[in-house]
Order: structure tokens, then C-alpha cells, then sequence
């Protein structure tokens, strides 16, 4: 968990060691959006057909959008782990924590959002495509254990 | 809540920049603390306090009806 908590990196060292399991990461999720480029080739050879545009279209720029955000985010890291005072700085900036509260009330804030936004397009697909309205109500569903969940266990933690 | 830490950063001429380094926070944090518009931690607070030789009283200042 910790190497996944930029804010648990207190140290030089673990903020190294944060760096480098987040460039692993990125290199897969790099890989992942290769995958889907590829897939979507694929289904696209194999059922010309039954796939359209769209479909197509959506997984190429999901795995090309994973690919770019991936290479730009390596290179950052790398940038980071080579650069002593640049590093440092980082470091200072994402445990700061003005820093910090102010990402945790934006994160609420776009929670709260999200939640309406979802609640209006179940609103509207339900008369539609029942079948995607169930969809993002179980989404829905699933956010709202994960946080209770996450209140029983930090609640017992602190 | 209101410091006197711009006070006290300006007596000792440090910048704030300094200071930030000097407790492990951005040169933002500084600003806003110096402006009353962000309230320190207790962690945040004592080591400012200790870095400049004082209570946390003589930094912070706490008024009587302020919603802590």
C-alpha cells in the first residue's frame, strides 16, 4: 500500500523507491494500451462486420490515450530520479499539506459531481437502454461499499 | 487565524522560500499561513514555533471566538 501512497514517501529513499514502482506501473499500463490498440486491430480483421466505427474508434483512443499519458508520465519519473533538487522539491510538494487537504476537498467535490452526473444519466438511459442503466448503477453501488468499507477499516486504524 | 510569522520571518530576514525549506513545505503554504487563510496542523505548527525559538502562543495567534 505504501508504495502506492505518494504521501506515505516521507523519506528521499522511499520517494525513489515510489518513483520507480510508479514507472513499473506506467510501463504496464503502457502495455495495456498496446493491448487494446491491438485487440481492437484485431476485432476489426476478424468481424469487419459486426464492429463498427465507433466501437473502433473508442478502443484506439483508449489505448493510444494510455500510451501517451504512460510515455509522458516516464519520462517525468525518470527526469525526477536523475534530478536531486528536482526531486526534492517534488517530494516537499506532494506531502505538503495544504497540498494535501486541498486535493482531498477537490476529490470531494468531484465525487459529489460525478455521483449527480451518474444519477442524471441513469435518469435519462433507463427509458433508453435499461441494460446500461443498471450498468452504472452497479458502478454506483460499487463506489458506495468501497467507501463504506473504507470508513470501517480506517475508522479502526486511527 | 491570524501569525506572525511574516513578522518573525522578517525580523530574523529570511524568505520565504527559506523558511519553507526550512519546515518542509512549499513557499504557497508559507504564503497562506503568513495571510490567515490556511490553518497549520499541530505538527505544521510546533516545528514553526520551534524554528524560531518560541511558543506556539507567540506565533499563532488564537482569538477567543474563533471556530478551531
Amino acid at each position: 500500500m505504501k508504495l502506492f501512497c505518494s504521501t506515505y514517501a516521507k523519506s528521499d529513499k522511499e520517494y525513489v523507491a515510489f518513483l520507480k514502482s510508479r514507472i513499473v506501473i506506467y510501463i504496464v499500463l503502457g502495455l495495456l494500451g498496446l493491448a487494446t490498440i491491438a485487440g481492437s486491430i484485431v476485432l476489426e480483421c476478424l468481424h469487419e462486420d459486426k464492429i463498427n466505427d465507433f466501437t473502433s474508434g473508442f478502443y484506439t483512443g483508449v489505448g493510444g490515450g494510455l500510451i501517451g499519458a504512460s510515455i509522458v508520465f516516464i519520462l517525468r519519473f525518470r527526469k525526477l530520479l536523475k534530478d536531486d533538487e528536482l526531486r526534492r522539491k517534488a517530494r516537499i510538494a506532494i506531502n505538503d499539506e495544504r497540498n494535501i487537504q486541498i486535493n482531498t476537498e477537490a476529490m470531494k467535490i468531484a465525487t459529489f459531481a460525478a455521483f449527480v452526473g451518474i444519477y442524471i444519466t441513469i435518469f435519462i438511459t433507463a427509458a433508453i437502454e435499461p441494460l446500461f442503466a443498471i450498468a452504472l448503477s452497479l458502478v454506483a453501488l460499487a463506489v458506495i461499499i468501497v467507501y463504506i468499507i473504507a470508513c470501517f477499516v480506517l475508522s479502526k486504524k486511527l | 487565524m491570524q501569525t506572525k510569522i511574516q513578522e518573525l520571518r522578517k525580523e530574523r530576514k529570511i524568505t520565504q522560500q527559506e523558511l519553507a525549506d526550512a519546515l518542509g513545505v512549499t513557499r504557497q503554504t508559507i504564503i497562506s499561513l503568513e495571510n490567515g487563510k490556511y490553518k497549520a496542523s499541530l505538527v505544521l505548527a510546533h516545528k514553526t514555533a520551534q524554528f524560531f525559538g518560541l511558543a506556539i502562543e507567540d506565533v499563532f495567534v488564537f482569538e477567543e471566538d474563533e471556530n478551531l
